[in-house]
C-alpha cells in the first residue's frame, strides 16, 4: 500500500546519503578554512617545527585545530633564552574569514621577513631573538574573539598581540588582555572607544587604524574642498547622507557633522537618513533623498550596500547626482568590477586601494604587494597592510624597550616614534596620540570608466598636494537647488 | 517632502518588485509546507543558491541572464529534491524538533558550501551581482519611467504564479498535490505516491526560490549570507497569508513589499522592517489565522 511504503534507504541510496552528508559536513565543518595548499595542520596545544631547507627552520605554536603555513628561511641564530611569542587575533572561520585570511597572510609574511633577518634584537638578552607566531581564530563572533584572546594570553602566554578585526568584537576581549597585562596593537577597529574607554586599563592598547570620525571628517573635507568648487562654487553644497544604522555608520556621520560645524564648511545637509545593516533595497529611501534635491548623495555602508545605493540611484531612479565619497571599506577589486558604468564619477575616501596608493608610500607598497602576491598568489587588502605594519611596530617597540617585560613594551609602544611603513601617516611619522590612537593621511579618489579594460579605475582628486585631476561631473549631472 | 503622483507611482513599483521576491519565496515555502508539513528554515539559502547558479550560468554563457534562469531553476529544483530525499525524508515522522534542527543545520551547511565553492580565493568573497542588459533601459509609464528589469520581473512573477495556479487547479498532478496537502493518508489510500509528491513539492518550492534568487541577484549585490532576511520575511508572509494558502502568500507578499516601501519613504530606512512587521502583527491580531487561512 502506498501510504505504508517504507522510507528506509536502499543500499545505493544509503551510500549516496553518507557521501552527501560527508561532503556537506566537509564543506560546513568549522565554517570556512581559508588557507590553501602546503599547510601544516596540527591539533591541540602543540609546537610544530617545520624544516624548510638546510639550516632553515621556523616554529609555529597553535592552540586549536588550525592550519598555518611557514616556509621562509631563518638564518643561523645566536643562542637566545627564548623566542618572542607574537599573537594574531584574526578571523579564520565564518563570514569575516576572507578579511581574516588577508590579515593572517600579511602577519606570517612579516614574521618570516623578520626571522629571516635573524629576529629582533633584545638588549636584555644581548642577542637577536626569533619571533614565534601564534594565531587565534575570532570565529567571526564576539564570543569567539573573547575565547581567542583568552587562549592567546592565558594558554599561549604571548608577549604581544596584533590584529583583531571588528568594532563589535574586540571590546569584549579587551578586559581579558588588560587583566593579563599584554601589550596589544589593535588594527581592525574603527571605533576610538577601544583606547578611550574608562572601565579598564587601556594603557596596554594602541590603535593603528583610522577611526570612524576621521573617515567622516575626510568625507566632509573632500566635499568642501574638491567637490564644491566644481559643483557649486557660489553657494553651499547640498548633501544627502544615507548611513548604515550601526556604530560604524553613526561614527562616520558624527565625524562628518562635527567638522562641518567646527570648520564652518560650506555644506548643507539637506537629507539625512539611516538604513539597516545588509539592506539591499534603497529605492524608496533614494526617492525621499532625491526629493530634497541635493547636489551629492553620500552612502555610508559596506560594499554591497554602497553598490546597491549607487546602482539603484543611477539605474532605477535616474537620479543624476554625484555619489560619494563612500567608505574606504569598499576598496576591493570586486567593487571596481561590479559597480559598473553606473559608478562612473563616484568618489571614495580612502588610504589604500587595489588600483591606487598614496604617492609617498607607493614604492614600499608595491614592493610589499609583489612579495605578498609571490607568497600567496593574490593581492593584499588594506587589513593585511595594517597587520603587516603592526608586526613591525611591535618589533620596534620591543627593541626600544630592550626587554620582553610587558609593561615596558607597552610603555615603549605609547612613546614610539618611527618612520611610516605601508600606510600613509601625517608627516610620515608613526607616533600614537596621547589616547593611544594613530592618525592616518586619508585621500579621495574619483572613479572613471576605462574603455580599454571595461572597468572603473581611480584618479586621486584630494588633497590638492597629491591630486592627479580635478573632480569631474557626469555629462547629464543635475545640480541641486 | 513632495508626495506627487510620480513619487507615489514609484513607491508602488518598488513595493511591487520587492513583493514579487517575497511572494515567490513564500509561495515555494507554502507548497513545501502544504504538502510535507515541514518548515524549511534554509529556504533563504536555497534562494541564494539560485542566485549563484544563475550568476555562474550567466558568467559562463555570456547570455542574457533572463535566458539562463529556467536552467538555474531546474538545477536548484534538482538540488532541492536531493535535499528532500537525503535529509528530510529519513527523519520524516520523527520529532518536529529534528526537522527544525535539520533545516537550521542546512542553513550553515549551504552558506559555507556556497562560500567555499563560490570563490576560489576567499578574500574575494564580496557581494556579486548580475548585470542585466536592460539595466539602463526603461519604459515610460505615466509620470515615471519603469526600468525594463522591473517590467520583466513583475511580468515573469505574474506568469509563473498564474501558471502555478493553473497547474494546481486544472491538472491531475495538481489535484494529487492538493490531495496530499489536504489529507496525506487519504491521498495515499487513493493511490497517490505521497513520497514522490513530497519530493516534487520540494523541487517546485526550490525552483521558485531560485527564481526569487535570480531576480534578487539582478536587483542588488548578494553573498552566501544574503538569504536570511528575505527568508524571515517569507515566513512572515506565509503567516500573514495563512499557512498553506498560496493566494494568501501572493497577497501578503505584495502587502509586505508595499508597506516596506511606503515606510522607508515616509518614515526612513530603519523603520522599513518595523512598520512592515507592525502591520503584520496588527493583521494577525484581527485575524490570527491570516488573510486566507481557515478558521479553527
Amino acid at each position: 500500500m502506498i501510504g505504508n511504503k517504507k522510507t528506509a534507504l536502499t543500499r545505493l541510496e544509503a551510500v549516496l546519503a553518507v557521501l552527501f552528508i560527508v561532503a556537506l559536513i566537509a564543506a560546513g565543518a568549522g565554517w570556512v578554512r581559508p588557507i590553501e595548499t602546503g599547510v601544516t595542520t596540527v591539533t591541540e596545544v602543540s609546537t610544530v617545527t617545520k624544516t624548510v631547507g638546510e639550516g632553515q627552520a621556523a616554529t609555529v605554536t597553535v592552540t586549536e585545530t588550525q592550519r598555518v603555513t611557514v616556509t621562509e628561511t631563518v638564518v643561523k641564530q645566536p643562542e637566545a633564552p627564548r623566542k618572542i611569542k607574537i599573537g594574531l587575533l584574526t578571523h579564520q572561520t565564518g563570514p569575516v574569514a576572507p578579511i581574516g585570511q588577508d590579515m593572517e597572510r600579511a602577519f606570517l609574511l612579516a614574521v618570516e621577513e623578520i626571522n629571516a633577518r635573524g629576529g629582533v634584537y633584545v638588549d636584555e638578552f644581548g642577542t637577536k631573538v626569533l619571533l614565534e607566531p601564534v594565531i587565534e581564530d575570532q570565529q567571526s563572533s564576539r564570543e569567539g574573539t573573547v575565547a581567542a584572546a583568552e587562549r592567546l594570553v592565558n594558554v599561549a602566554k604571548v608577549d604581544i598581540i596584533v590584529g583583531g578585526f571588528g568594532s563589535a568584537f574586540i571590546p569584549g576581549a579587551q578586559p581579558i588582555i588588560a587583566e593579563a597585562g599584554t601589550p596589544y596593537i589593535i588594527t581592525g577597529v574603527s571605533t576610538p572607544i577601544v583606547v578611550t574607554r574608562t572601565d579598564i586599563d587601556t594603557s596596554w592598547f594602541v590603535l593603528y587604524q583610522a577611526i570612524a570620525p576621521e573617515h567622516g571628517q575626510s568625507i566632509s573635507l573632500i566635499l568642501a574642498e574638491a567637490v564644491r568648487p566644481v559643483v557649486a562654487p557660489d553657494r553651499n553644497l547640498k548633501v544627502a547622507v544615507l548611513y548604515q544604522d550601526s556604530p560604524f555608520g553613526e561614527g562616520f556621520f558624527a565625524g562628518m557633522e562635527q567638522i562641518i560645524e567646527e570648520k564652518n564648511l560650506p555644506i548643507d545637509l539637506v537629507f539625512v537618513d539611516k538604513f539597516k545593516v545588509r539592506e539591499t533595497d534603497f529605492r524608496a529611501l533614494l526617492t525621499a533623498a532625491a526629493a530634497a534635491n541635493p547636489d551629492v548623495i553620500v552612502p555610508i555602508g559596506f560594499i554591497g550596500e554602497t553598490i546597491a545605493v549607487i546602482q539603484q540611484g543611477v539605474r532605477d531612479l535616474g537620479i543624476k547626482k554625484l555619489y560619494g565619497p563612500v567608505c574606504v571599506c569598499v576598496e576591493s577589486p570586486t567593487y571596481y568590477r561590479d559597480l559598473g558604468r553606473e559608478g562612473e564619477f563616484s568618489l571614495i575616501q580612502t588610504y589604500f586601494g587595489p588600483y591606487h596608493v598614496h604617492p609617498r608610500v607607493a614604492e614600499k607598497v608595491a614592493e610589499f604587494s609583489k612579495k605578498f602576491e609571490e607568497r600567496w598568489g593574490v593581492r593584499p587588502g588594506s587589513q593585511g597592510l595594517s597587520v603587516y605594519d603592526a608586526v613591525y611596530i611591535a618589533v620596534k617597540a620591543i627593541e626600544e624597550a630592550g626587554t620582553l617585560d610587558k609593561a615596558k613594551v607597552a610603555e615603549a609602544l605609547r612613546n614610539l616614534v618611527m618612520g611610516e611603513l605601508l600606510l600613509p601617516v601625517p608627516g610620515g611619522v608613526i607616533k600614537f596620540q596621547p589616547t593611544g590612537h594613530q592618525t592616518f593621511e586619508l585621500y579621495g579618489v574619483q572613479l572613471i570608466w576605462d574603455e580599454n579594460i571595461q572597468e572603473l579605475r581611480p584618479v586621486i582628486v584630494w588633497p590638492k598636494e597629491i591630486a592627479e585631476a580635478e573632480v569631474r561631473l557626469p555629462p547629464d549631472f543635475q545640480p541641486g537647488g | 517632502m513632495v508626495l506627487d503622483a510620480a513619487t507615489i507611482t514609484r513607491i508602488i513599483f518598488w513595493g511591487l518588485v520587492a513583493g514579487s521576491i517575497y511572494t515567490l519565496l513564500a509561495t515555494g515555502l507554502n507548497i513545501i509546507f502544504g504538502v510535507m508539513k515541514v518548515v524549511n528554515f534554509a529556504h533563504g539559502e536555497v534562494m541564494i543558491l539560485g542566485s549563484y547558479v544563475t550568476f555562474y550560468l550567466w558568467s559562463m554563457a555570456q547570455l542574457n541572464p533572463y535566458l539562463v534562469i529556467p536552467v538555474a531553476m531546474l538545477v536548484v529544483a534538482g538540488l532541492g529534491m536531493l535535499i528532500e530525499r537525503l535529509s528530510f525524508r529519513p527523519i520524516k515522522g520523527t520529532s518536529k524538533i529534528n526537522e527544525i534542527f535539520l533545516s537550521l543545520a542546512l542553513i550553515l551547511i549551504l552558506q559555507n558550501a556556497m562560500a567555499v565553492v563560490a570563490v576560489a580565493n576567499l578574500r574575494e568573497l564580496k557581494p556579486v551581482l548580475i548585470s542585466s542588459p536592460f539595466r539602463l533601459e526603461s519604459i515610460p509609464l505615466g509620470p515615471v519611467n519603469l526600468p525594463n528589469d522591473f517590467a520583466v520581473i513583475l511580468s515573469v512573477t505574474a506568469l509563473v504564479l498564474v501558471g502555478l495556479f493553473l497547474v494546481l487547479r486544472r491538472t491531475g498532478f495538481g489535484r494529487r498535490l492538493r490531495a496530499v496537502s489536504q489529507n496525506r493518508t487519504a491521498a495515499a489510500l487513493m493511490g497517490v505516491d505521497v513520497e514522490r509528491m513530497d519530493m516534487i513539492s520540494f523541487g517546485i518550492g526550490s525552483a521558485l526560490a531560485a527564481l526569487a534568487g535570480a531576480f534578487l541577484a539582478i536587483l542588488a549585490p548578494f553573498d552566501p549570507y544574503s538569504g536570511t532576511f528575505p527568508a524571515i520575511k517569507a515566513f512572515a508572509v506565509i503567516i500573514l497569508g495563512g499557512l498553506g494558502s498560496i493566494p494568501g502568500a501572493v497577497m501578503a507578499g505584495f502587502i509586505l513589499g508595499l508597506s516596506e516601501s511606503a515606510a522607508a519613504f515616509l518614515l526612513g530606512g530603519v523603520w522599513k522592517d518595523a512598520i512592515a512587521f507592525a502591520f503584520l502583527t496588527a493583521i494577525l491580531v484581527v485575524r490570527p489565522e491570516g488573510i486566507f487561512g481557515e478558521r479553527g
